[in-house]
């Protein structure tokens, strides 16, 4: 998994929360890079695809239904990712790495795996878009 | 309430598309409805696709654009082109087409895909669509034309109740009974119809008839005997009225869209 440059999330940022206030009707201004989307800015579970299937189409890019989980959980197998639904102690640290816009005390020990999305901010969505991309091209010269 | 609104599917492209046929009952027809009928083949497709482990469910729809209206009886031909389908959503656009004439157009929809065995029994539903690639279903299977009633609670305010009759949700799903959210839509548009002409100041003789709805989007189940409520902003122009569109239950929010209507005078 490479890492995502700030230059990088900066340059797609404007285009990712534009479409994520697009999709949850919000306006420009309540979106910030920080913003948790279901706390902060109201998102529920079918927000999630659609979300996805926007910033597909802005980018001209394909995100893989649960790319973000995907790429968090890197190697661990399914049990030592989670157990009973339980995000296990090093999925936690595997998290908080890979979400590392997200603040420290969101990865609270319990998370249950479901609750996931609780974690994703408007800079999670600029770093997947970043990824899917790949070879760092901005939109307009994909057309 | 018989709620299979395709009658027959005359070509299919596994995972891809497919074309299929609706005679729209000789009671009635809505765009919300052939809007529906879109979204089944779509859902036929996918299904089938997952080897009927996965159904999609409704999802959103980015655009439907209305483009002319459909007469009660009359045979359409949809179509289906799926943009991509796996076990956790299906994308897909449309078309509704009497006579060659496109009637309705649906873009950009996307469907969640959930287990098929919490909705209907997988071999029943396998069994349905074999039969609906061959000499598709008969007459007494076809769907029956339904709209709910809706009270007024004042101008842009209405509330619609699921109904509670098992044999409403007979399709529906057999196993999970569920309101069909298009049977909500078409609510929510002739409330949308009704406070705009109001709005508007419209005559007698002048309606606004739904022509473009964006942005549709189903937040979750409205089960039976449940009480919906419906509100409406209005702003636009008496010619072109946009109207934004919300649903919830009790502080459950289950759908919004926005709709843009037109003035037809005369009808």
């Amino acid at each position: 998994m490479r890492a995502v440059t700030r230059e990088e999330v900066d340059e797609v940022y404007p285009i990712v929360a534009s479409t994520i206030a697009d999709a949850l009707g919000r306006d420009a201004g309540e979106v910030r890079r920080e913003s948790l989307l279901i706390e902060d800015l109201g998102a529920e579970s079918i927000d999630f695809l659609d979300i996805v299937f926007r910033l597909e189409r802005a980018f001209h890019i394909k995100i893989p239904r649960g790319q973000i989980e995907k790429e968090a959980r890197g190697g661990l197998a399914d049990a030592e990712f989670e157990q009973k639904g339980v995000l296990t102690g090093e999925a936690l640290a595997r998290l908080r790495e890979y979400l590392c816009e997200v603040p420290a005390d969101r990865f609270r020990p319990g998370l249950k795996l479901t609750e996931l999305p609780l974690l994703f901010t408007v800079e999670t969505f600029c770093k997947v878009v970043v990824r899917a991309r790949g070879d760092g091209r901005p939109p307009a010269a994909r057309d | 309430m018989r709620f299979h609104l395709v009658d027959r599917i005359t070509a299919i492209d596994p995972g891809r598309g497919a074309r299929g046929r609706l005679a729209l009952p000789a009671t009635g027809s809505s765009p919300s409805w052939i809007a529906e009928a879109v979204g089944q083949l779509a859902a036929w497709v996918a299904m089938a696709d997952s080897g009927f482990r996965r159904r999609p469910v409704a999802g959103m729809t980015r655009v439907a654009r209305i483009s002319g209206d459909a007469r009660a009886g009359a045979t359409l031909d949809l179509e289906v082109a799926l943009d991509g389908c796996d076990d956790d959503a299906v994308c897909y656009s449309g078309s509704a087409r009497q006579g060659g004439v496109a009637v309705l157009e649906l873009a950009d929809c996307v469907g969640p895909m959930l287990p098929l065995e919490e909705f209907d029994a997988p071999a029943a539903v396998a069994d349905r669509f074999q039969r609906l690639c061959g000499d598709g279903l008969g007459p007494d299977e076809r769907a029956t034309f339904v709209t709910l009633p809706f009270e007024r609670r004042d101008s842009f305010r209405g509330t619609v109740d699921a109904p509670t009759e098992p044999s409403f949700f007979v399709d529906h799903f057999p196993r999970k009974p569920v309101l069909p959210a298009t049977l909500l839509l078409d609510a929510g548009l002739r409330l949308a119809a009704s406070a705009a002409a109001e709005e508007f100041a419209l005559a007698a003789e002048e309606c606004h008839h739904p022509r473009v709805v964006e942005d549709l989007k189903l937040r979750s189940f409205v089960s039976p005997g449940e009480r919906v409520d419906l509100w409406v902003e209005v702003s636009g122009t008496r010619a072109r009225p946009e109207v934004r569109l919300s649903a919830s239950v009790a502080s459950r929010r289950v759908a919004s869209a926005r709709a843009e209507l037109v003035l037809v005078a005369g009808t």
